[in-house]
């Protein structure tokens, strides 16, 4: 309340003090962007990254060592008054931010100012310790128009921890430059991703004095890389980008590898799981107590599949070489805890106990354009274990408590995945399921009683529905699970009263599962004494329509989505339908949805399909999907009128 | 070292004397989390010129399912000096143990994000301590003691409260507090309910302690409910004896070092310890000088009014406490947790137009009379002039107003008070500070609904809301703008702003350019506030699609205007459908969001505090559109109810006439707080306006 107010005055009084100091074409400038970008409060004249590689010879191996720093400029146009700007930049162990510097336009000229640089902890909900922290800076831009030059100095120890570069910021950006330096004696891989979804400019050239290759990519007028409403696929899904591979270096006439090939890279990462000093004793028993009694191979495996879902929790540790290497096998097995590579390397290690191949994986969640032919780490972000049983390929993600033996949650389908196989690897694809494989479906019955309506609904789920209500269940409290479906049923609508709930063996992941529920609903009957208008709807879903803007990334449910429902409804003895709502139906590249009511003899059945089967809803194709929404929304307040 | 060993031969004894209970009470066997053993123990000490507090913990805590083990197997501790111990057990069923002390965890010197069952009663820099527990399943107990302490130059501890119930339940609850008689006063209350410490002296160490006889249930469903008001806790200061300022009400009689219950002796004690603060009297007495002048010099004309000037200086007081958040008393101005400051600033101003004032104490808990009070943070300040109350200004009071949460307290009062009064001179009397009926605390709202019913049927509503008293408390602090600000100097005379002269001076360019930034300031700045006001629309009603325009037609903060009132024009969504040749209209999503109350927030452990006592109007007054008519239907009937308890009224009538139906809710809660037991009746409130507000109409042609 306080803020708002004194903004309010600061911006009376900031309008007076600086306006005689900004030029006014960069106002009519910010004017003009603003108008384009009307959410938008800062915007980006100018962003350059220079890459520089240098070479040196360590003193004491006389080994080459390579040292690479990004520079970064960026030149921000505020497009408000007293606009607060600030920088965050993350690092790690194999990095460094050696300095922020925010300078300020006066005339031609940059002038610098005093820049404070925080610096804290990242804190992350899924990781328990990291070592990512964050430099923050801030500066206000007190008048529209205001210039402000930000200045990055990050270098890199290690070259196999750097980062993809992109040329889209936060903000709209009129040009963004990504400068490569490379000098004589360093030789690179530059990987070009994403390069049909914009036009890159791109120029290379020597200097013949120096040895020295600059290349240069440059992009202009770019849309903000921001998000709205759902999540997005993410920037290197989105955009355009480059991923440097360093291949090798030389320094006089000693030289040093890099990742020439995939297979070097594989070698570094086999090289880090050969690290890990697996020790066999503390697992033999527990893999001979957990298959004591399986007969057949397939229980067997399943029983150590399972049990490792069930109790190792996940614990996860980014620190360092941490980040990338497994904890062994007994530490995991001890502690009951691990991060994926963790348990990864547990899961594997039993199974092979139990004389099964089981093998580790690197794999990339969700959505990612690298498909395991670029050396970069960025491929991949999760490890889970890989088997050949019988013909057919099976992934265990121990992470997806309650998934069952051969189901792929769906942020791992379509991935492709490296199998560690020894001194050698297999590069395999995880098959993409159709969206059925993980449904919800509801056939529910209603029938009129006094003014409210009395339901009996059955639902199924399966695959990744059935795994998050198994997992809902037994990670709830215990004082909650008593009566979870019965309570959980009530889906937030408070004119639903669910009487009693019965279920299927929720220890059984193998099943789907389904759940039986009675149930009174109320306040959906309206009769004027001759007539009755019921609203069959208690349960609408993608209602919460989402703000209307322009979207600059694909947006995702983060899962697919295959809801079916249906609604029978008895239409009461002495009347007969006189009206129904029309059928609303849409059909797009990314989604279908349906909402159908049809009398089948005395009955009403009211059915509702949504279908999204990428689970993705394409950038180009939001304005599209709030439309829908808002049609969405309408239909659901729809009724049926009975006359007697 | 020698003190490391000491504090390890400390955690095993203090291990030993619990009795190494493992089972579950059968009335928390459905329980996720039992806290089978819990110990707060603080002792006191000094080392030169250091006061000391050593924190101990214990706890044993039984987790029953996955859930607790989730919540458990990311363990964190407070460390505050190298000196600290903590040490871990998980103790499996089998009764075999695995130990951890802080070299197994990991240093985090940053706030990080901690579940407040780990933070430490006692807030001081520490830095936490993180674990990853391993090998810890359901069935498994966690054991645990952490000795923490701290050393600070201040002769004073903090004031602290240890509640009885937390998040789970306890079965075994002690609370243990040591100090060296010598060294240090103690006042402590255990109150609502928690009982009272027990004396026992061990040489030179007075210890006090509580164990509970009874199991301790967890909090559980919180809405409404303030800790300090409702549930039972044992609430200490401790002082070392050679303070000079204690920071706790004085003993009338310094000997006695048990603590009784507040009474004249003590409070005439605490105002001779107030006027003896020289800083306080010598900066207040700059502030008011200040104040005074810059209010004279542009209210002339009430030079020989004192009541007048007083008044407006108060506007004036509050103007800067609003708008200068940082003042403090060394600015020379009142800091805005100052009540002490405002209260002399006030009695300098009063003075100095040659009136006498009283000062008074009072508390703003509910639930617990000020004779429960220990410490001054639980006490505030106030002044009286002639029958106008006064405490710290905030922007929702006029002058003479007490705020809701002051209003019927109980307090001291010393009449014509001086700082030249001798002790034996403060004259103590008792008083009650002025009360509103609940029915002088109002709200309406006044809702107009037309709907348009070509091509897709659009709902358009205008409200009027009209608060007063009370209610301004909840409706000012939302909708305060810059404009409520140039009301109040407008009332001071001291508006300097002549708009017809704004931008002389200047040259005609810059002149131009600058009258165009101001416009284009201030359009942001209304565009800001008409998002802020659309968000508290959407907050009183789901449907709201788009607040149209608004208009705050009274401020509320200056005596001529005493309501606070907003003119909006909104629209809402879903709020129509089509049947047939007429609409179902649901005429009930006018009267807010109300929810029902699910199962397990049916059912609580403590009462709670309303926002205050009051009456409330709702008037939602539809216009049917040409062609149509209202259907008769049973939902009309439901519009007419009556309901009351001893808590709450409600009545809710409807009317229907020419083109016209008017619903209309009065509702009044007759009381501010409820106990537990009066919580159904809160409930049914609460079912019926759910009912109410799930209202349809239907009109047809």
């Amino acid at each position: 309340m306080y803020n708002i107010l004194r903004s309010a005055i600061a911006c009376f009084l900031i309008v007076s003090i600086a306006s005689a100091q900004t030029p006014s074409d960069s106002k009519v400038k910010a004017d003009n962007i603003k108008k384009k970008y009307p959410d938008q409060d800062v915007y980006v004249e100018n962003s350059s990254q220079e890459i520089t590689y240098s070479v040196t010879s360590s003193t004491k191996s006389g080994e080459p060592q390579l040292s690479i720093k990004n520079n970064r400029i960026t030149d921000y146009l505020s497009l408000m008054n007293s606009v607060e700007h600030t920088e965050i930049e993350s690092y790690d162990s194999f990095t460094e931010i050696e300095s922020i510097v925010f300078s300020t336009k006066t005339g031609k000229n940059f002038v610098t100012n005093y820049t404070p640089v925080y610096d804290k902890a990242y804190e992350s909900d899924g990781i328990f310790h990291s070592d990512v922290r964050l430099k923050i800076a801030s500066f206000i831009l007190r008048t529209k128009g205001d210039q402000l030059r930000s200045e990055i100095k990050e270098s890199y120890k290690d070259h196999t921890f750097f980062d993809a570069l992109f040329f889209h910021k936060q903000q709209p950006t009129e040009k963004s430059t990504i400068t490569i330096k490379v000098p004589e004696g360093v030789s690179i891989g530059i990987h070009k991703i994403n390069f049909d979804k914009g036009k890159v400019l791109e120029s290379t050239v020597t200097d013949p004095k120096t040895k020295m290759t600059t290349y240069t990519f440059t992009m202009e007028n770019l849309p903000p890389g921001i998000t709205v409403g759902y999540g997005s696929t993410g920037y290197s899904m989105n955009f355009p980008h480059l991923i440097l591979v360093v291949k090798k270096y030389a320094f006089k006439g000693v030289s040093k590898k890099g990742f020439e090939t995939f297979d070097d890279f594989y070698a570094f990462l086999h090289q880090l799981n050969s690290e890990v000093d697996n020790d066999d004793t503390p697992l033999k028993p527990k893999v001979e107590e957990i298959i004591k009694g399986k007969t057949s191979d397939e229980d067997k495996i399943k029983s150590i599949y399972y049990w490792v879902q069930d109790n190792i929790r996940y614990i996860a540790f980014e620190y360092g070489i941490a980040g990338y290497k497994p904890m062994s096998a007994q530490e995991v097995l001890e502690k009951k805890y691990g991060d994926c590579k963790g348990v990864a390397n547990l899961v594997s290690r039993m199974l092979q106990l139990a004389g099964y191949e089981a093998k580790f994986v690197w794999i990339h969640t969700n959505f990612s354009p690298y498909d395991c032919t670029i050396p970069y780490l960025g491929n991949f972000n999760h490890a889970i274990a890989y088997l050949e049983f019988k013909g057919k390929e099976y992934f265990l993600d121990c992470t997806e408590s309650y998934a069952a033996f051969g189901e792929n949650a769906f942020r791992i389908q379509g991935r492709k995945v490296l199998v560690e196989m020894g001194d050698t690897y297999k590069i395999t694809q995880i098959p993409l399921e159709k969206a059925s494989t993980s449904r919800y479906e509801e056939v529910s019955q209603l029938i009129l009683k006094e003014n409210n309506l009395n339901g009996t609904t059955k639902f199924a789920a399966y695959g990744d529905m059935k795994n998050y209500y198994l997992r809902r269940y037994h990670y709830a409290k215990s004082e909650d699970q008593k009566d979870f479906f019965r309570k959980m049923y009530n889906k937030s609508n408070a004119n639903l009263d669910v009487l009693s709930a019965s279920n299927s063996d929720l220890e059984n992941r193998e099943i789907p599962l389904t759940v039986n529920v009675t149930y009174t609903l109320s306040n959906q009957v309206i009769t004027d004494g001759k007539e009755l208008y019921i609203n069959l709807e208690y349960d609408p879903y993608f209602h919460k329509v989402l703000k209307d803007t322009v979207a600059y990334l694909d947006m995702t449910f983060d899962e697919t989505v295959d809801y079916r429902m249906t609604t029978k409804f008895t239409v009461p003895n002495g009347y007969k339908v006189k009206e129904m709502p029309e059928t609303y139906a849409v059909q797009t590249s990314y989604c279908t949805i349906k909402i159908e009511y049809k009398l089948v003899n005395n009955t009403i059945e009211y059915t509702k399909i949504y279908e999204f089967p990428t689970g993705i809803i394409p950038k180009e194709n939001i304005k599209e999907w709030i439309a829908i929404q808002k049609q969405l929304k309408r239909a659901y307040t729809n009724q049926i009128i009975l006359t007697k | 070292m020698r003190l490391a060993v000491s504090l390890i031969v400390c955690i095993l004894s203090i291990q030993a004397s619990f009795a190494q209970s493992n089972s579950v009470p059968k009335e928390f066997k459905d329980e996720s989390v039992v806290i089978l053993e819990l110990l707060n123990e603080y002792s006191f000490s000094v080392s030169g010129s250091k006061s000391i507090i050593t924190e101990k913990k214990f706890s044993r805590i039984f987790l029953s399912d996955k859930n607790a083990v989730n919540k458990y197997s990311t363990f964190y501790t407070t460390k505050s000096s190298d000196n600290d111990v903590f040490v871990l057990n998980i103790i499996k069923p089998d009764n075999s143990k695995k130990v951890f002390s802080y070299s197994d965890g990991i240093e985090e010197k940053e706030n990080v994000s901690i579940p407040n069952y780990f933070r430490s009663n006692i807030s001081f820099n520490s830095s936490y301590y993180k674990f990853a527990l391993p090998d810890l399943e359901p069935g498994d107990i966690i054991e645990y003691t952490t000795i923490n302490r701290f050393e600070y130059y201040g002769t004073v501890a903090p004031f602290t409260r240890v509640y009885m119930n937390g998040d789970f339940p306890i079965v075994i609850n002690k609370i243990r507090i040591n100090v060296e008689k010598e060294k240090f006063y103690i006042y402590h209350n255990s109150v609502l309910g928690a009982p009272a410490l027990k004396v026992v002296r061990e040489g030179n160490l007075e210890k006090e302690y509580y164990v509970s006889d009874t199991l301790c249930k967890k909090v559980g469903f919180d809405w409404k409910l303030q800790r300090e008001c409702f549930i039972p806790h044992v609430k200490f200061v401790v002082s070392n004896t050679k303070s000079s300022v204690r920071y706790v009400i004085p003993p009338a009689d310094d000997s006695k070092k048990e603590f009784g219950p507040v009474t004249e002796k003590e409070i005439k004690k605490l105002f001779t310890e107030f006027k003896n603060q020289v800083n306080l009297v010598k900066y207040s007495k700059k502030t008011a000088s200040i104040i005074i002048s810059e209010v004279k010099a542009k209210n002339t004309s009430y030079a020989k009014d004192p009541d007048k000037m007083i008044e407006l200086c108060w506007y004036y007081l509050r103007y800067k406490t609003i708008n200068e958040i940082n003042y403090s008393m060394y600015d020379s101005y009142v800091s805005t947790d100052g009540d002490i400051y405002f209260v002399m600033v006030m009695h300098h101003i009063i003075a100095y137009f040659k009136q006498s004032s009283d000062i008074f104490v009072t508390s703003d808990n509910k639930s617990l009379p000020l004779t429960e009070a220990i410490s001054p943070r639980e006490i505030n300040w106030g002044i009286r002039y002639k029958d106008n109350y006064m405490t710290l200004p905030v922007y929702y009071m006029q002058y003479g107003q007490v705020t809701n949460s002051f209003q019927g307290q109980k307090g001291y009062m010393i009449k014509n008070y001086t700082t030249k009064l001798k002790p034996e001179e403060l004259t103590v009397s008792t008083i009650e500070l002025p009360k509103r009926h609940y029915l002088e605390n109002t709200l309406k709202e006044s809702v107009s609904v037309t709907i348009d019913l070509e091509e897709e049927p659009v709902m358009t509503c205008s409200r009027v809301l009209t608060s007063t008293n009370g209610f301004n408390a909840l409706f000012i602090p939302d909708y305060y703008n810059v404009y409520f600000n140039l009301a109040q100097l407008d009332f001071l005379n001291m508006n300097t702003i002549d708009s017809s002269t704004m931008y002389n001076g200047y040259t005609k360019a810059y002149a131009q350019e600058k009258r165009q930034k101001d416009k284009e300031a201030l359009a942001k700045y209304y565009k800001g506030l008409h998002e802020r006001y659309e968000e508290e629309l959407k907050n009183n009603y789901d449907n709201v699609e788009a607040l149209k325009s608004w208009k705050i037609t009274q401020n509320g903060m200056i005596p001529s205007i005493p309501s606070f009132e907003i003119e909006e024009s909104f629209i809402m969504e879903d709020a129509i459908s089509k049947v047939g040749n007429g609409y179902v209209v649901k005429i009930g999503l006018l009267l807010g969001n109300y929810t029902r109350f699910i199962e397990d927030q049916r059912i609580r452990s403590y009462g709670g505090m309303l926002d205050l006592a009051s009456n409330k109007t709702i008037q939602i007054t539809f216009t049917i559109p040409d062609g149509y008519k209202l259907a008769s239907t049973e939902e009309l009937s439901k519009y007419n109810v009556t309901f009351s308890n001893d808590f709450v009224e409600l009545q809710s009538t409807l009317k229907y006439t020419g083109n016209t139906v008017t619903i209309t809710v009065v509702r009044n809660f007759k009381k501010q707080s409820f106990t537990k037991e009066e919580f159904e009746g809160v409930l049914k409130f609460y079912d019926m306006m759910f009912e109410l507000s799930q209202g349809k109409l239907i009109i047809k042609k």
